[in-house]
C-alpha cells in the first residue's frame, strides 16, 4: 500500500502527484465497474453536467489561481466525499471540456496540479484511504468514534427491528435520490466507516439535508443519523462514490443501533412512522420530477449540483445558485446534450473512465 | 428432487437463496401489485420503487451493477438480488414460480 504523506506539505512532489492521480483513476474505474450497465434516474449525469461543468470547473480554478491559500481554506469547509465529487462531477471533465472546446487557457499539467491540490485537502480530512481505494471511508478520529460508542444510547436488535431499521434506511436513501437525483446523492447524505469497535464495526449513515431549497417539498424531518454496529464484515468495501458492497446479509449482522432524528433518539414505533412519512414524500417528489420537461430537469439537476458546494460558496460570500450565464447556456443549447448523452449501454462501459484521468485529454 | 431449470443469469448483487412468485413492475405506479413474498422484477429501479422493494423477498433487474439502486437496497434489506440479467422482464411472467440465487446470480424455474 502506498502511503501518502501530504499533511502540512506546501508543495506536493511529482511522485506524490503521480500516486494521487493513479489512485483517483483506479478509484473511478472501480466505481464505474460497480455501477455496471446502469440507467440513472431521471437522467444520466452527463445529460445535465454537460450544460454547466466547464463553467463551474473554471470558476473553481479561477478562485484557486486568485488566492490558493484562501481557496484551500474554502475547500476545508467541504466534507471529503464532496471534494471527491467536486473532482469527478466537475473539475476533471469540466476543465478538459473548457480546454478543448472553449479555448480556456489551461494545460494538462495545470489540470493535474489542480486535481492534486483538491485531493490534498481531502486527504487531510480522511484517515489514510484517499478515494476509498482500500475500501474504507473513515472521516472520524479514534477519539470521535470512542465518544460516539460511549455516549450513544444503543438499542439491541432482533430480527424484526433489524428489518425496520433497514426499511427506514432505504426510505431515507430513496428520498435522498428523489431530491438529488441518482447522479448527486451525496448532496444530502454520506455514509462512512467502518470503524472498529468492541462489538465489531461501526457504520454511520448521515442524511444531513433531506429538504434542499431546489424543491417545494416540505420535509419536517430533514436530518437523520443512523449509528449501526455490525459484527465484523470483512468484505465490506466503500467506493469513491460513497457506495458500499458486501456479500454478507447486513440486517443479520446488525448487533445494535441508534437512530437519531434531529436530536431525538427514535424507538421502533417512531422508526416505522418515519419510514411511511419518507415514502410518501419520495412518491410525491418522483411523480413531480417525472412530470417535468427535460429542460426543467436539466435546470433542477444543475441547481442540485451547485447546491452540493453551498458551504464553499458561503465561504466566498456568494449565492450558491448557478450564475445567469448557466441558465442562458441551458436555454441556448436546448436539448443538445440531453439527447447526446441519453442512456446507451456503450456509454457506460468501464473503459470510458479514461475521461476521468486528468493526464489524458480524452472526453466522451 | 425435481430438476431445476436455469432460466436466467446475471450479476450476483445480494447474497441468499429464496423461492417466490414473480411480480413484474415496469411502471412504479404499479407498486400496489406487489404482495408480500413476491419477487420484484424490473428493468431497473428508481426511488419510486421504494415500497415495492421493501415488500420484495428478492429483486431481479435487466440492468444495473453491484452499486446500482436495486443492489444497494437489496443488501440493506438482506434479500437476494440478481442484476444485469438483460432480459428478465421479457423472459419472466407474472406469477411464475422461481428460485433466485443471489449468491451465484442464477434464476431457476421451479
Amino acid at each position: 500500500m502506498i502511503k501518502l504523506k501530504l499533511m502540512g506539505q506546501k508543495e506536493l512532489s511529482t511522485k506524490y502527484k503521480k500516486q494521487i492521480i493513479q489512485k483517483f483513476v483506479k478509484a473511478m474505474k472501480r466505481a464505474f465497474q460497480g455501477l455496471g450497465c446502469n440507467r440513472l434516474w431521471p437522467a444520466e449525469a452527463a445529460q445535465i453536467q454537460a450544460y454547466f461543468n466547464s463553467f463551474l470547473a473554471t470558476w473553481f480554478f479561477e478562485k484557486y489561481k486568485e488566492n490558493p491559500k484562501k481557496f484551500r481554506e474554502g475547500l476545508k469547509k467541504l466534507q471529503a466525499n464532496h471534494l471527491y465529487s467536486l473532482l469527478y462531477d466537475v473539475v476533471v471533465v469540466g476543465l478538459k471540456v473548457a480546454k478543448r472546446f472553449e479555448n480556456y487557457p489551461i494545460n494538462q499539467k495545470e489540470i493535474v496540479d489542480f486535481v492534486t491540490f483538491i485531493a490534498s485537502v481531502a486527504y487531510e480530512k480522511i484517515r489514510n484511504d484517499i478515494f476509498c481505494v482500500e475500501g474504507t471511508n473513515k472521516i472520524l478520529s479514534k477519539d470521535e468514534v470512542t465518544n460516539i460508542i460511549k455516549n450513544t444510547k444503543w438499542i439491541k436488535t432482533n430480527k424484526e427491528i433489524s428489518k425496520e431499521v433497514a426499511k427506514l434506511s432505504i426510505s431515507a436513501d430513496s428520498l435522498d435520490w428523489s431530491l438529488y437525483f441518482d447522479a448527486h446523492p451525496i448532496g444530502g447524505m454520506v455514509t462512512h466507516g467502518p470503524y472498529r469497535c468492541k462489538d465489531g464495526m461501526l457504520i454511520i449513515k448521515d442524511w444531513f439535508d433531506l429538504n434542499p431549497p431546489s424543491w417545494a417539498v416540505e420535509n419536517k424531518h430533514p436530518k437523520l443519523l443512523m449509528y449501526l454496529i455490525y459484527r465484523p464484515i470483512k468484505d465490506l468495501r466503500f467506493d469513491i462514490m460513497n457506495h458500499f458492497t458486501t456479500k454478507q446479509n447486513m440486517p443479520k449482522k446488525l448487533v445494535k443501533f441508534s437512530v437519531v432524528r434531529g436530536k431525538k433518539i427514535m424507538n421502533a414505533e417512531q422508526i416505522k412512522k418515519l419510514t411511511s412519512y419518507y415514502n410518501r414524500l419520495t412518491l410525491k417528489q418522483t411523480q413531480y420530477v417525472n412530470s417535468l420537461k427535460p429542460l426543467d430537469i436539466i435546470v433542477k439537476g444543475t441547481e442540485i449540483c451547485y447546491y452540493a458546494y453551498k458551504i464553499f460558496f458561503d465561504y466566498y460570500k456568494m449565492n450558491w445558485r448557478p450564475p445567469k450565464k448557466v441558465y442562458i447556456n441551458i436555454k441556448q443549447q436546448r436539448l443538445k446534450y440531453w439527447n447526446r448523452y441519453k442512456f446507451k449501454p456503450s456509454l457506460v462501459a468501464p473503459q470510458n473512465t479514461t475521461q476521468f484521468d486528468p493526464r489524458d485529454s480524452f472526453i466522451m | 428432487m425435481p430438476k431445476q431449470k436455469i432460466i436466467l443469469k446475471g450479476i450476483p448483487a445480494s447474497a441468499g437463496v429464496v423461492k417466490g412468485k414473480v411480480r413484474i413492475i415496469l411502471d412504479p405506479s404499479d407498486n400496489s401489485k406487489m404482495k408480500k413474498e413476491d419477487i420484484l422484477v424490473a428493468k431497473i429501479t428508481d426511488p419510486s420503487f421504494v415500497i415495492a422493494m421493501s415488500k420484495a423477498v428478492a429483486i431481479i433487474t435487466d440492468l444495473g451493477g453491484l452499486t446500482s439502486h436495486p443492489a444497494i437496497i437489496a443488501r440493506e434489506l438482506g434479500v437476494p438480488c440478481v442484476v444485469s440479467t438483460l432480459k428478465a422482464t421479457k423472459v419472466l411472467k407474472d406469477n411464475d414460480k422461481i428460485k433466485v440465487d443471489g449468491t451465484k446470480g442464477i434464476i431457476y424455474k421451479i
